[in-house]
């Protein structure tokens, strides 16, 4: 049996046809990274500056003095509301004369002190005959059953008197 | 010329893979950085240039004055100025049936609170004629319309009037 001499040629050529465009093919690939590489590092440089350009701008319009106070007002919206509720006496004051009115009592002085009040309720038995201990019951059993109160009635720790009733009433704001 | 056709095949094999092991590999460590940093920079500009937009629009609506509450905040704390608020009300309102005079004010400049503020305060001593007129002159201060953000977190008086009470109303004013 003969042996074809060009079966091995042909083997020897096809390897190295196959080993040198692999060759080719690596460093073409290569070279195609390492080109898009540098393209992306000239980018994100670009990039780079391009926020540092707005962050000169953010900073510059941040030292405006209305931003800042409107930035903090947004920051603390809910707890500058609360202080401005909490600084609305006048409105405290007027809801303690209606109360006065309603059940017939006289809540007398206004001490306001970090969300409490504090004041002296005095009753007194009506000429009609309306006993003072009956208005001071209504009062605190109504007034604790009505859900639309403005201020929480705080517990009541001392009664003194019969006929003129009096008592620390203190009002614990919502 | 067989044996050098396989050693050069052979040879070309190693080149390809030295320069994927000490090249291609290097460069593409660095590829992958280049790209998270690629996307974290748009990310970042982006959000940059959300905020400038942001910013550029509060500052158009309140170059125009119309935020009062913002007015407020934005004030100075200068004892001139609240002493002329304070004594232009009472003269503008005495003489209408009640009567309200100072006795003293004290201001204190403030330092940076809990909320970013500078918090100063003041302590307004007045003499009242009735309850009503204090009543008004609370409501002045802290009222909507007032020039100034003041606060009240503590205040007393006796509504037992007879004639002319001195009442101290501490306040504390928000400022910039």
């Amino acid at each position: 049996m003969a042996i074809d001499q060009n079966f091995y040629a042909d083997k020897r050529n096809k390897n190295l046809l196959y080993s040198g465009s692999f060759l080719l093919f690596v460093f073409f690939f290569s070279g195609w990274l390492f080109w898009y590489n540098l393209f992306l590092e000239g980018e994100n440089s670009n990039l780079e500056s391009q926020i540092k350009i707005q962050e000169a701008s953010i900073t510059v319009l941040k030292s405006d003095k209305k931003i800042q106070v409107k930035e903090l007002v947004d920051i603390n919206k809910w707890a500058l509301k609360e202080l401005e509720k909490r600084s609305d006496v006048v409105r405290y004051i007027k809801y303690l004369k209606l109360l006065n009115s309603k059940y017939g009592i006289n809540l007398e002085g206004f001490d306001y002190a970090w969300g409490k009040i504090s004041t002296t309720a005095k009753i007194s038995s009506d000429e009609g005959g309306r006993l003072a201990y009956i208005k001071l019951v209504n009062f605190i059993k109504d007034y604790r059953l009505n859900k639309d109160t403005l201020l929480d009635l705080m517990f009541v720790n001392t009664i003194s008197g019969h006929d003129s009733i009096e008592f620390s009433a203190n009002f614990k704001l919502k | 010329m067989n044996q050098n056709s396989k050693f050069i095949s052979l040879l070309l094999l190693l080149i390809s893979f030295f320069i994927i092991v000490f090249f291609t590999s290097w460069v593409f460590y660095n590829l992958q950085w280049n790209l998270d940093t690629h996307w974290k920079s748009i990310k970042n500009l982006e959000d940059k240039k959300k905020e400038l937009l942001k910013l550029n629009e509060l500052k158009k609506s309140l170059a125009k004055g119309l935020d009062k509450e913002i007015e407020k905040y934005a004030v100075s704390f200068r004892e001139d100025q609240l002493s002329a608020y304070i004594y232009w009300y009472i003269e503008d309102t005495n003489g209408q049936g009640w009567f309200i005079a100072v006795k003293d004010l004290n201001f204190i400049e403030g330092k940076i609170n809990e909320y970013g503020f500078k918090e100063g305060q003041v302590e307004i001593s007045v003499r009242v004629s009735d309850e009503a007129t204090l009543l008004r002159f609370l409501s002045f201060l802290t009222s909507k319309e007032s020039q100034y953000k003041f606060f009240i977190e503590n205040f007393s008086y006796s509504d037992t009037w007879m004639w002319w009470f001195n009442i101290t109303i501490p306040l504390k004013i928000f400022y910039k």
